[in-house]
């Protein structure tokens, strides 16, 4: 029997083999990429680099927002007043129920391989902390709220408050998963802010969130500036999206599925529905490019590189960055190119 | 009558030809080349998501998108790396925004459709897999009965199944891959090959779990055949180490990480113990656990069962007691993919047993098809998009005619629920061959054997 089965043991151990030699590549995957720009007197020459086979799409934007540093607010005690922040939100959509400590995570991965590596996530006391150490130049500094409601203590929807006077001074606050600012807490219990849309943007309907059914967000109609394709945006809901600012990506109503609000010098980004697949790919996208209220884009190039180097050139009239990515919708490695 | 005609015709066909067995992989080769244009978009997403995260430095579980044991991660991670070598496959998907609108259908679809050449490339170890499983159930026919025809038809049923064929080639998933090592373990068990067969049999569950449940009926083979030998601690042992050794090395890099109990996320998904599930997943899941409890107490008497006979007759007890364990396992959830690991057990009951079996083999075909059917217009998205045919249009005009309602489903569950009943009743039909009485003679199976007795295949 053994003599039978011999080709048999061959095959066995060669697919184990391969299986094992696939494990290694999976997380040694061996493949170099890399890019650089060469920026001239209203021009600029850029290179594309991998080792492997990848698209790659090469974004001229102006009207850049530089972060340095993403603080991502998880509250430690958000799933304690989810109840009370469902009842009060009666007349709309209700936060969405998620693990925001493992979305904080997510979101530091999905800026990581596109080469911003400066995240950290922080719980209430560490927010205060964060908005007094940074009121004196919050310049380059991104706060960003996966939790539904702040702390009492930096919002609680009065036009001085600690946050907002930190975003006027320029600031980012990015809102993802709830509708922006509608919620503070002390600790103890829960607060609503009525008249949130109108102290963030300006506009009672500034947020979608009116229908109870969650599909009817989703939407097919799409923002023509050119950010979706440049972007490879891929998040179609709308669900506590923004009407106003520069929106991204997907509409419904006036209501987009990204959208950078201009507040004072600084900005409030909105990424609508929750933390899916697209969504993070898109807040991805969104920080890392730099997007800022007043960008737009300049011109965008896509092509394959495989195993060498791809290169272009583009005409850079005014103050602009280069945004290059690999991988298209699946994007898997960024990096943005500042003009020195 | 009829079913021995057609054994007597497919018997002198086999042997009249001059290459059947490639005849019928060319067959099954082709059809599998068609249908990998197909693909279920909400999951081939996923799968081209992890070769993202591949690419991204992020192996496995570092970044969301993969909920399965490493295994079928490795095989992409491995297809990856070779088209990162040699290929040029291009952007792995596209999103459509004239179809963002299935995704408000409750009926799982994306809108985000992957390409012609990141589905073939991603399926094409699977048919790899569908063939070893194909050829260990040819093997373990000729085993079994010493005839080279049997084996040709065991193999032809499995290679020909429309279930494996449409798992592998529509709808990408990796259960072929639990299924050919299920069907490795069991030949090597059979060859006393037991290093082979622990390693073998610990793949196979470290892919999909169903092949667990054949652990009774397996262990009390090993005992029967083994007593009196003086050797089965040795050779336990033996086993135990081919099985953890590589257990050990396909979960190394998660012990390393501390990400070993993401691996076993579909486990809590599915049965309710993830965040957020309350309510009918809750429910889904307790019904999951449920069943699989039973099922386990189910496979302790299979297991009595094949090591009480002694040694006489026990292969045949081992692989019927195996049948019947898998058999139980496919009595819920209902999936297609699921019975990947049940169709080898049944083509070797077909072509060593009995050929009645032929005809929950059939009727699981036909509920293979009618449930691939119901994905139609999302399967052909990649077509469309990577060739123009069909049009998007027509595709959209057919999902909104499945996702419309049929009064108390949409149409498309109505196909769905029509292709899982059909599916119950290829399942039901195996107890009714076994209440009716299995005929337990080989004879029956292929009329007359030839005298070739060249087993090899």
């Amino acid at each position: 029997m053994k003599a039978g089965t011999d080709h048999y043991a061959a095959l066995a151990i060669a697919l184990a083999a391969l299986i094992l030699i696939g494990g290694y590549l999976t997380y040694s995957p061996g493949i170099y990429r890399g890019a650089s720009a060469e920026w001239s007197d209203g021009h600029v020459d850029f290179s594309v680099e991998c080792s492997g086979s990848d698209v790659y799409s090469a974004v001229l934007i102006s009207g850049e927002k530089r972060l340095d540093r993403l603080y991502i607010y998880v509250d430690e005690k958000a799933d304690g007043l989810y109840g009370e922040a469902c009842a009060m939100a009666s007349d709309g959509m209700a936060p969405l129920a998620f693990d925001r400590g493992y979305a904080a995570e997510q979101i530091a991965q999905m800026l990581r391989f596109r080469g911003f590596g400066q995240t950290e996530t922080v719980d209430r006391a560490g927010l205060e902390e964060i908005i007094a150490n940074t009121a004196g130049d919050p310049e380059g500094t991104g706060i960003m709220s996966v939790s539904f409601a702040l702390p009492s203590s930096v919002y609680a929807g009065n036009d001085g408050d600690p946050l907002l006077r930190w975003i006027r001074g320029g600031g980012s606050l990015f809102w993802l998963g709830s509708e922006a600012g509608k919620f503070h807490s002390d600790g103890e219990g829960l607060r609503m802010v009525r008249n949130s849309g109108e102290l963030l943007f300006g506009s009672a309907d500034a947020i979608d969130s009116s229908s109870k059914d969650i599909a009817s967000y989703i939407t097919g109609e799409t923002i023509d500036n050119g950010f979706l394709d440049a972007l490879s945006l891929k998040g179609s809901t709308t669900l506590f999206g923004l009407r106003g600012g520069l929106q991204l990506g997907f509409v419904r109503e006036g209501h987009s599925s990204v959208a950078v609000a201009p507040f004072g010098s600084g900005s409030i980004t909105v990424f609508a529905g929750g933390p899916d697949l697209e969504q993070f790919d898109d807040i991805g996208q969104t920080i890392a490019s730099g997007i800022g209220p007043d960008s737009s884009v300049l011109d965008w190039e896509e092509g394959k590189v495989s195993r060498g180097t791809a290169r272009g050139s583009m005409d850079s009239a005014g103050p602009c960055h280069l945004y290059v990515y690999m991988g298209g919708t699946y994007t898997d490695w960024g990096r943005t190119l500042y003009a020195p | 009558m009829r079913l021995e005609k057609t054994a007597g015709r497919f018997r002198r066909w086999a042997e009249n030809a001059g290459h059947p067995l490639l005849t019928v992989f060319m067959i099954g080769l082709a059809a599998r080349l068609l249908m990998m244009a197909l693909a279920l978009v909400f999951d081939s997403n996923y799968w081209a998501v992890v070769v993202r995260n591949i690419n991204a430095g992020g192996g496995l579980y570092d970044i969301e998108g993969y909920f399965y044991t490493p295994v079928w991660g490795y095989v992409l991670g491995l297809m990856n790396s070779f088209s990162n070598a040699f290929l040029e496959i291009g952007e792995m998907g596209v999103k459509v925004p004239e179809i963002a609108f299935f995704e408000q259908s409750p009926n799982h679809t994306i809108s985000i459709v992957t390409s012609l050449a990141f589905d073939y490339c991603s399926k094409a170890p699977l048919i790899l897999f569908d063939l070893v499983a194909a050829l260990a159930a040819g093997k373990l026919a000729a085993e079994l009965s010493g005839d080279r025809i049997r084996s040709v038809a065991a193999f032809s049923l499995v290679w020909l199944s429309l279930t494996v064929m449409g798992s592998s080639g529509i709808i990408g998933m990796p259960d072929s891959i639990g299924a050919a090592f299920m069907m490795l373990s069991l030949l090597f068990l059979i060859g006393n090959r037991y290093f082979l067969m622990g390693m073998c049999f610990a793949l196979a569950v470290a892919t999909k779990f169903f092949p667990v449940f054949l652990f009774m009926p397996m262990a009390a083979y090993f005992f029967a055949s083994e007593k009196g030998s003086g050797k089965a601690g040795l050779r336990f042992l033996m086993a135990a180490a081919g099985g953890f050794g590589i257990l050990a090395l396909i979960f190394l890099p998660q012990l390393m990480t501390g990400d070993i109990t993401e691996c076993f996320r579909f486990i809590t998904d599915r049965t309710g113990f993830s965040y957020g599930s309350e309510g009918a997943p809750q429910i889904e899941g307790f019904t999951r656990v449920a069943c699989y409890a039973a099922i386990s107490a189910a496979t302790v008497f299979a297991g009595i069962w094949v090591g009480k006979g002694g040694k006489e007759g026990l292969r045949k007890r081992m692989f019927t007691g195996a049948f019947i364990c898998m058999t139980l396992c496919m009595l819920y959830p209902p999936a297609p993919q699921y019975l990947v690991a049940l169709i080898p057990l049944l083509a070797i009951q077909i072509s060593t047993e009995d050929r009645r079996f032929i005809v929950p083999w059939i009727i699981i075909w036909i509920s293979s098809a009618i449930v691939f059917a119901s994905t139609a217009p999302t399967n052909l998205l990649p077509l469309s998009l990577g060739t123009g045919w069909p049009s998007l249009d027509s595709i959209i005009g057919m999902f909104v005619f499945l996702d419309s309602s049929g009064g108390l489903f949409d149409h498309l569950n109505l196909v769905y629920v029509l292709g899982f009943a059909v599916q119950y009743v290829g399942i039901a039909s195996i107890a009714a061959i076994y209440l009716r009485g299995r005929s337990g003679n080989g004879e029956k199976t292929f009329p007359e054997n030839s005298g070739d007795e060249d087993t090899v295949i």
